[in-house]
């Protein structure tokens, strides 16, 4: 294996890869800044560019991209209360309240090192355990993601800090909002309404948008206190004081190593695995902790574990890519066209038959992480001069970047619309004190969770036996209940004389 | 008897769910839920809505009927200042309406105009800060979504020029 990866090195570190890469880290961090335009569309547009480049240097750029736009999204994220992609919506409840407290170059800090040292691991763990990994992700058929979705579902409960039966109505209500445009199984319309900007349904970065950064600019808008409380905040001085110290690494190591477990594993898993790994980790950290009130007001380690999945999901969801075919999400999908256009069709086969492409690929991912490392930290002192921008110049940009970024979406001034409108939505679930973090991981689950629950009853003549005589969908579905179980437990265990 | 402020709060919005809950049903009972080999498009979203239905339904009881005596209410926010619910509405009244017009006047025009009501009225700034930010935020924007990724913005009635 050392051979192998030596001569991954030997290709990713040539003058043109290290280029390649740079410049994709470099677009993709910027990408993921911009709220709406997502490394998927930038992906997309460059597609066409492997043409001219070589196919080693395209992917290795593309990836660059995807994972600087996580990175991007983190910093909008922890500054802007507007997440930029799903996996950093987690980001958004630990790191804008830091952010809030002065802290924002901590956060930034730690959700830096967190996702070297993840990606850093995850590469490692891509390439020691591609090929037996992804015969597991074959095991998985529609009752096994009925199942894991579910198990993604029950973590609601634990994604607010109030009452868990509004936390429970929000998650039900994501659902609903995912089912709007067409039926996964019978393509019919629903709840469009006859509109055609509703059929495909209402984009996640939209949703996002409104329900966080648009709801936020009103809630400021509303109290002159809750402003002046936020023009105060300074960032300090030199980047030794804004970036974490002893104390924050200590409480962040823990958090990070189970993060980057948790998020790789559930990368393997094609379809919402990256996602439900930040917000795995998250509640993960939360049911740990020593003092969970503190989670909602600024926690470091929910910021360290989330960030930290989110970037060693990124290595997981490469290997059904590269040793099955098996796209993991969109950018993988779009990855694996970039391959076909080439005449390489991404499968069990590309590490034998093109091992400099396999390997390349891979430690350019390590090198994407160490560049990311280098540009971002000493950048976050910039980046953190955001937040002492006066709120009263600052929200009418972040309106105006948000509306266009709504409009980029589909090129339809529709959506800014919709993003207004879930922005009032999201001013008064806070309000009357509902968390909009169920409703966004529920919205992105949703349709993959009513697919699989169609196809699976589809397969078993309606017959919901079937999620219970398989034996992987029936350890899922026994983590699920015990996870809906366990608050229930812990308090009854309380209230025994003897605790 | 008088619902403490915690509980009007969920007593109101519950019913609004529950509002809410029901439109999805009905909605829902109007597509095929079940045919010969399955569930339909209608199976789910119903599914869903029953949810809401008892879960919002819950927590109106829960909110009203069921809650204990004597529960401590919410003392009111010190400190809060004043609130300027006129603000709230004038920014979500103005994004709502660049939505509505910007396809048909043009990304220049309806941006200017976004930014500038925003900055002069809404915020208040002096002339100089309203002209500084709305001319810069354009020009950057325009110059890194138009030229550099290549996203093509409205011209609206400048189309074709």
């Amino acid at each position: 294996m050392l051979e192998n990866l030596l001569m991954g090195f030997q290709v990713s570190l040539s003058l043109q890869n290290i280029f390649f890469c740079f410049v994709g880290c470099v677009l993709g961090t910027i990408i993921g800044v911009l709220p709406g335009l997502g490394p998927t569309a930038t992906i997309a547009m460059l597609l066409t560019l492997t043409y001219k480049l070589n196919l080693t240097s395209a992917i290795i750029m593309l990836s660059g991209i995807y994972y600087g736009a996580q990175y991007g999204g983190t910093i909008t994220s922890v500054l802007l209360k507007i997440p930029g992609e799903a996996s950093t919506v987690v980001t958004v409840i630990e790191g804008y309240q830091m952010a809030l407290k002065g802290q924002a170059g901590k956060a930034l800090g730690i959700a830096a090192f967190g996702s070297f040292i993840a990606g850093t691991f995850g590469t490692i763990g891509l390439s020691l355990l591609a090929p037996p990994l992804s015969n597991f992700a074959l095991m998985f058929g529609p009752p096994e993601y009925t199942a894991l979705m579910l198990v993604g579902l029950t973590l609601v409960i634990y994604l607010g800090s109030g009452s868990t039966l509004k936390a429970i109505l929000m998650g039900a209500l994501g659902l609903s909002l995912g089912t709007i445009g067409m039926d996964p199984v019978t393509a019919i319309e629903r709840f469009t309404f006859g509109s055609q900007s509703l059929v495909e349904g209402i984009d996640l970065a939209i949703l996002a948008m409104g329900l966080f950064g648009i709801s936020e600019i009103l809630l400021m808008a509303e109290s002159e206190a809750a402003r002046s409380a936020r023009d105060v905040i300074r960032s300090a001085g030199s980047l030794k004081d804004l970036l974490p110290d002893r104390r924050d690494w200590k409480m962040s190591l823990q958090p990070i190593t189970r993060g980057t477990v948790l998020g790789f594993f559930l990368g393997i898993i094609p379809g919402g695995g990256a996602v439900i790994g930040s917000f795995a980790s998250y509640a993960l950290e939360k049911k740990l902790s020593r003092n969970p009130e503190k989670f909602g007001q600024g926690a470091i380690e929910g910021v360290a574990g989330p960030e930290s999945a989110n970037n060693s999901a990124v290595s997981g969801a490469f290997i059904p890519l590269l040793t099955l075919g098996i796209p993991a999400n969109v950018v993988m999908a779009l990855l694996m066209g970039a391959f076909m256009l080439h005449g390489i069709t991404p499968g069990p086969f590309i590490i034998k038959e093109h091992p400099q492409l396999f390997w390349g690929v891979i430690t350019s991912m390590y090198i994407g992480n160490i560049i990311l490392l280098i540009l971002n930290v000493p950048l976050i002192q910039v980046f953190v001069k955001i937040i002492e921008v006066p709120y009263a110049i600052l929200s009418p940009l972040i309106i105006f970047i948000c509306v266009i970024g709504a409009y980029s979406i589909n090129n339809n001034a529709v959506s800014i619309v919709i993003m207004a409108l879930f922005g009032g939505v999201g001013y008064l679930m806070k309000k009357f004190d509902y968390e909009p973090a169920p409703l966004m991981l529920a919205f992105v689950l949703g349709p993959l969770f009513e697919k699989s629950i169609c196809q699976s009853l589809i397969g078993s003549q309606g017959s919901p036996l079937i999620f219970v005589t398989r034996p992987i969908s029936l350890l899922l579905l026994s983590v699920a209940l015990l996870i809906m179980l366990l608050p229930l437990f812990t308090k009854a265990l309380k209230r025994l004389p003897f605790a | 008897m008088r619902i403490p402020i915690l509980h009007r709060k969920d007593f109101s919005s519950g019913l609004a769910l529950l509002l809410v809950g029901l439109f999805l049903a009905f909605q829902s009972i109007r597509l095929p839920l079940w045919g010969a080999s399955g569930p339909e498009a209608g199976f789910y979203p119903l599914l869903l809505g029953v949810i809401i239905i008892s879960l919002s339904f819950f927590l109106v009881l829960k909110s009203s009927i069921l809650s204990r005596p004597g529960m401590v209410e919410k003392p009111v926010e010190q400190g809060m200042g004043q609130i300027h619910l006129h603000k709230v509405f004038a920014y979500l009244i103005l994004v709502l309406l660049y939505g509505i017009l910007v396809e048909k006047v043009g990304f220049v025009l309806t941006s200017a105009l976004l930014l500038f009501l925003i900055l002069k009225f809404v915020e208040r700034q002096g002339w100089r800060a309203t002209l500084a930010v709305g001319v810069a935020s354009i020009v950057i924007s325009y110059t890194l979504f138009v030229y550099f990724l290549q996203v093509p913005l409205p011209r609206g009635f400048l189309q074709g020029w």
